[in-house]
């Protein structure tokens, strides 16, 4: 029961209602009180107050004092839990609040007033007793109203109170905090104990204020008393003292900025800068730090040339020695198939060992093709070349190719100029690859698709065909070295075509995407276009030598 | 006629015994060496018409060795290297190499390449003879201006007529890129229109009836994405 009622009593719409009882009460008191006085005043007439008259007055006093009280408990606590809850207007400074409520008061003390006019008016007969209690009513609700507010004021100051923030909630406690913080930061040490750079610019800042502090003192007594002697000598000893520390400062800022330009050249990659800053500047340990971090990365960076030089190396020792039994072993089955006299077996025996020594000259060539390229080790000769008369090459090139296999190729070749700068050979040989893929793995009846176009600022060459085995590999798989598609095949290829086109490609500065959709695998190499502005006169192989161009004629 | 002599040098001592019986059998007459001080022993004291010479060898690598044959004999050297990239084929062919070969090699290239080495070498003389004639000779190639006709070591070569203005531009200017619509204007006279493939068409049958391995052309290069040129020796 008791629990209940703490709750019931605790509910927001209960406070409301409360406080409008409150601010009733209030004007109901005020309002009745002062007729009745008026009353009195024009007819002076004590005995005529009935006990009636006085009923509601005392009844609205009573309520509204037991409205306010138990406001004045319940305020800032709701049912839910024991803490003390604030809303909007509590957010106000203490001070504010109470110079609002102050206004609100003489608000209050202000209506009063003019109703102790409007009863003296009365009483002296300038105004008729209704209208003066008309007046006073029209007070009285407006003393009501406000009385709701100065009551609101006043419990939102009784919840900072019940908060216990009532004095840390005030402008002048927040005023005092920073006033209090600033003085601990100048002789607080802490952050900076284990600096030694640090603590000591700390304690020169401290030494600093301190003594400005001590001469700013000496000085403002001096002129109080007069001295002027005294006031003139600390004002210089305040003016030398600034001088000193400014100049000391400006050292440090310029140590700062040199050991600033050292990060910058170490980050920019510049080893082997060593800045000038002195042995006796602050910032000297940092600086030899820095030192010390610069000559580490060099010598990781030696570390690492050395690993690429031994990579190098172990790639070039190895392809020879893979080589060389290789060669051998060509070079003796062919002599092997030279022999006469070789029953039908063995010859196929040594046919057999003459493709698989192919194959294994593929793989090894491939391999180290390879192994170059992705160690950014191979030659790249990069140059200007128009793409189309590249594409049309190479497809001359391979035309018997194209042809042997059967497989048409449909080119779509876009009429625009396009240039890119790779090397010449390598493209070749990576459209070489692709094509060669195309025409070794596309079903027969199926029409290989190439275009070439500009799109999004890149030349796009696109190969697509028609696969004649079941591709159930994705994307990265295929051009990941050694894998085939067709796993059963066993056919020349090394299995590098892709691995070694993507390589190529990607050292040239290009990119080659690989498309696998159900039975369509689709290839694309794509290279930034060159400008026009950047193309080199194609007619300067004509123009600029016509007259030392040699042709045929009498000599 | 006598049947040259062949020198190759290998440190593998079965690669130069393989070599040695393929030479063999194609009418040479052999001689071995396993590194360059034996090789520039025996060219100075024997006849020899052509060199096989391996680039990685000890006492005296096989480069160094070209340049002091070079110094005093003109003997054909055909370098065989397991070092394939451009580079070192240029290398090779600067010092003094007639013709660069990579390891592994196909047999019946290398076959090709020696008899087409051989067959210059012994023309050489023949040509040398005869100063009034007007020639253009890079390497195995020769123009022969007077006769309108190419040879190839020394035997003429059957091209058609437009293929043949081609190959004289392009000997006449070796080193020089030409693009497929320079070379349509010089040589069919006119401007045409999308000439690239009809270009290479052409260049490919000069490729294949002049080159001993057409997929590797010595020559007639393609250079990719410009033009075509044939290579100054």
């Amino acid at each position: 029961m008791g629990i209940k009622l703490k709750s019931f009593s605790r509910a927001m719409p209960v406070k409301a209602i409360l406080m409008l009882i409150a601010g009733v009460c209030c004007g109901v008191v005020v309002g009745y009180g002062a007729s009745l006085i008026t009353w009195q005043q024009l007819y002076e007439l004590y005995a005529s107050i009935q006990l009636e008259d006085l009923a509601i007055p005392a009844v609205a006093l009573v309520a509204g004092l037991t409205a306010i009280v138990w406001l004045f408990f319940v305020t800032g606590r709701t049912g839910k839990d024991e803490d003390v809850h604030l809303i909007l207007i509590d957010r106000l400074y203490t001070e504010i609040t109470v110079i609002i409520g102050g206004l609100v008061g003489t608000l209050l003390v202000y209506i009063l007033s003019a109703i102790a006019d409007q009863i003296f008016y009365a009483g002296e007969r300038v105004i008729s007793y209704d209208d003066a209690c008309a007046s006073i009513g029209l007070l009285s609700v407006v003393f009501g109203a406000g009385s709701i507010l100065f009551l609101e004021v006043l419990l939102s100051l009784t919840r900072r109170l019940k908060n216990r923030t009532f004095l840390k909630h005030s402008i002048l406690y927040k005023l005092i905090f920073i006033i209090f913080d600033f003085l601990k930061s100048i002789f607080d040490d802490r952050n900076f104990r284990n600096y030694s750079f640090q603590k000591g610019m700390f304690y020169r800042q401290m030494v600093f204020l301190v003594a400005e502090g001590i001469l700013l003192f000496i000085f403002v007594l001096s002129v109080l008393s007069g001295t002027g002697f005294l006031a003139f000598a600390a004002l210089f000893l305040g003016v030398v003292l600034v001088y000193w520390y400014v100049k000391g400062n400006n050292r440090v800022l310029e140590d700062f900025g040199k050991l600033g330009e050292q990060i910058e050249k170490i980050s920019g990659g510049e080893l082997n800068y060593n800045p000038s800053i002195s042995e006796l500047s602050a910032v000297y340990p940092m600086s030899q730090k820095l030192g010390s971090i610069r000559d580490g990365l060099l010598k990781s960076l030696e570390e690492q040339m050395k690993g690429e030089r031994m990579r190098i190396d172990l790639v070039s020792n190895v392809s020879h020695d893979l080589k060389t039994p290789l060669t051998s072993i060509i070079s003796y089955v062919d002599l092997l198939s030279k022999e006469e006299n070789l029953t039908p077996e063995v010859r196929d025996y040594v046919n057999i060992l003459i493709q698989k020594s192919n194959r294994l000259k593929n793989i090894v060539t491939d391999l180290f093709e390879l192994a170059r390229t992705t160690s950014g080790n191979a030659e790249i000769h990069q140059e200007q070349l128009s793409v189309k008369k590249l594409l049309i090459q190479t497809m001359g090139d391979m035309e018997d190719r194209i042809e042997s296999a059967g497989i048409p190729i449909k080119a779509s070749i876009s009429d625009e100029p396009m240039r890119i700068v790779a090397d010449g050979n390598k493209m070749y040989r990576v459209l070489q690859n692709l094509l060669d893929n195309a025409l070794k793995y596309s079903m027969v009846g199926t029409r290989i698709f190439l275009s070439l176009e500009p799109r999004g600022g890149n030349a796009v060459i696109a190969i697509k065909n028609t696969a004649s085995y079941e591709m159930d590999f994705s994307a990265e798989e295929i051009v990941e070295r050694f894998t085939r598609g067709d796993k059963a095949r066993t056919s020349e290829g090394s299995g590098l075509g892709l691995a070694i086109a993507e390589s190529f490609v990607a050292a040239m500065g290009g990119q080659m995407l690989v498309d696998v959709d159900g039975d369509q695998f689709k290839v694309q190499v794509l290279f930034p276009l060159l400008a026009q502005e950047e193309w080199t006169e194609e007619e300067s192989y004509e123009e600029k030598e016509k007259s030392e161009l040699e042709t045929a004629g009498p000599k | 006629m006598e049947k040259p002599t062949v020198l190759v040098v290998d440190d593998d001592r079965e690669i130069a015994r393989a070599i040695g019986k393929l030479l063999e059998m194609e009418d040479c007459k052999v001689m071995k060496a396993y590194n360059g001080m034996e090789a520039l022993d025996i060219v100075s004291t024997q006849s020899i018409q052509l060199i096989i010479l391996d680039i990685m060898m000890p006492k005296l690598d096989g480069l160094s060795a070209t340049m002091k044959i070079r110094q005093s004999k003109n003997i054909p050297i055909i370098i065989l290297s397991a070092k394939t990239e451009e580079s070192d084929k240029i290398l090779g062919l600067s010092m003094g190499a007639d013709d660069y070969i990579t390891k592994p090699y196909s047999p019946a290239e290398l076959v090709a390449r020696v008899k087409s080495q051989l067959r210059r070498y012994m023309q050489l003389g023949a040509i040398d003879g005869n100063t009034n004639k007007k020639q253009i000779v890079i390497g195995s190639l020769c123009f022969d201006c007077d006769a309108m006709q190419v040879l190839v070591d020394g035997e003429p070569v059957k091209l058609t007529a437009t293929e043949l203005k081609i190959v004289e531009l392009l000997m006449r200017n070796a080193g020089r890129v030409f693009s497929a619509e320079e070379i349509y204007r010089r040589v069919w006279e006119e401007d045409g229109f999308a000439v690239e493939n009809t270009v290479m068409v052409h260049i490919r049958h000069i490729r294949e009836k002049i080159e001993i391995n057409p997929k590797e052309p010595k020559y007639l290069k393609v250079v990719w994405g410009i033009g075509y040129k044939i290579e100054k020796f």
